[in-house]
């Protein structure tokens, strides 16, 4: 994990949302609405985009990987 | 236990659907009100085994859920070609009649969940008097896309992958584990292209609003239950759906998402359990004449 900004970063895919978005993505048990990354770019929380065929291939993990920290992060205030 | 042999029964009926024999597999518990079950988009009717073994609801209804053509242990028509498979209204809704009726079932109750919802909605309005009650699990006359469905079927993806990935987030966190598992195999070992083409019922074919309104709760109860973690057909989406057919009975449930008869049989048997018994209740009253 790199702390933005990065200036000129190369970039195949992104998913970026608020760290507010994140920190109710990672509760414990998420709210509904904010449990899944298709929840969150359908809400508008998240925006998705690049070329996205390395994330539709890999979906399952890339899904795994963003939930790590589910649970281990200080909840939303 | 070992050696333990679940109630469940399935067997092979032919049905005629669209000028063409279908062998459609379909499994069976109990005795009484005959209650059809609709699995979703993509998958097949082993999503309703627990709803099958349950013994209360079997001591009451004629349990019965079934392979779509093209799903589970249903072949696609032997005339079949290998051309794209899309489900359409028409199709979808002549399929549930024929089985109905190739089962010579009296007026049965039917549940479906996420198409099979959609579907419902469709029978309520255009085929109500066939049916004793209607029960739409995760169902809207309406709900806006995702995702672009052409990942489900390419060369260079994997559709059962891909598919079971997508749909993994509409099952609530609560879920236990086993059950989830369960509920996204039968999306991994789905045919290729079946889900894209359930969907083109869904996204294309089947958009009902506008229709519902026309929906006669007197003539057939209409029941329409929407876990709160689903965000494909989301509570608000039933609950706009609902707000325009008078009469239709409204369940959020909690800590349900997409699949609740699979996901979390027990959670789901807490809300299905008191729409059954006031179906079994209703069927006890004596019908009175007409008053014209």
């Amino acid at each position: 994990m790199t702390p933005a900004p990065v200036l000129m970063r190369s970039w195949c895919f992104s998913y970026c949302a608020a760290p507010g978005a994140w920190a109710e993505f990672w509760r414990p048990i998420p709210r509904p609405g904010w449990h899944d990354l298709f929840a969150l770019t359908k809400s508008g929380e998240a925006i998705l985009e690049g070329d996205l065929f390395p994330f539709m291939s890999h979906l399952q993990f890339f899904k795994d990987v963003l939930a790590l920290p589910r649970g281990r992060v200080r909840a939303a205030t | 236990m070992s050696g333990f042999i679940e109630p469940i029964i399935g067997r092979y009926v032919h049905v005629e659907i669209e000028n063409e024999v279908n062998r459609i597999y379909f499994e069976e518990s109990g005795s009484g009100i005959p209650l059809v079950c609709l699995h979703t988009a993509g998958s097949d009717a082993r999503q309703w085994r627990y709803l099958l073994a349950d013994e209360t609801f079997a001591k009451h209804f004629r349990i019965i859920a079934f392979d779509m053509p093209w799903h589970g242990k249903s072949n696609p028509p032997a005339g079949w070609t290998g051309d794209e498979y899309r489900l359409t209204t028409a199709r979808y809704t002549e399929t549930i009649r024929a089985f109905c009726s190739a089962l010579s079932l009296d007026r049965p109750v039917v549940m479906g969940c996420s198409i099979g919802g959609r579907i419902v909605l469709n029978l309520a309005i255009a085929h109500a008097a066939e049916f004793r009650a209607l029960i739409g699990l995760e169902a809207a006359d309406f709900q806006a896309p995702w995702y672009d469905t052409s990942w489900l079927n390419r060369p260079d993806v994997h559709g059962g992958e891909v598919c079971a990935a997508l749909v993994s987030g509409l099952i609530a966190p609560q879920s236990p584990d086993a059950s989830r598992r369960e509920t996204l195999w039968a999306y991994k070992q789905s045919g290729p292209g079946v889900f894209k083409g359930d969907l083109y019922f869904y996204r294309v074919d089947g958009d009902l609003r506008g229709r519902v309104a026309a929906v006669d709760t007197d003539r057939c109860p209409l029941f329409l239950l929407t876990g709160e973690y689903d965000f494909s057909c989301t509570p608000a989406d039933t609950l706009r759906t609902a707000a325009s057919i008078k009469g239709a009975q409204v369940v959020i449930m909690e800590q349900l998402g997409h699949f609740p008869m699979s996901e979390n049989p027990a959670q789901f048997r807490r809300y299905i359990a008191p729409v059954l018994d006031w179906i079994v209740q209703t069927a006890r009253i004596p019908t009175q004449p007409s008053a014209g």
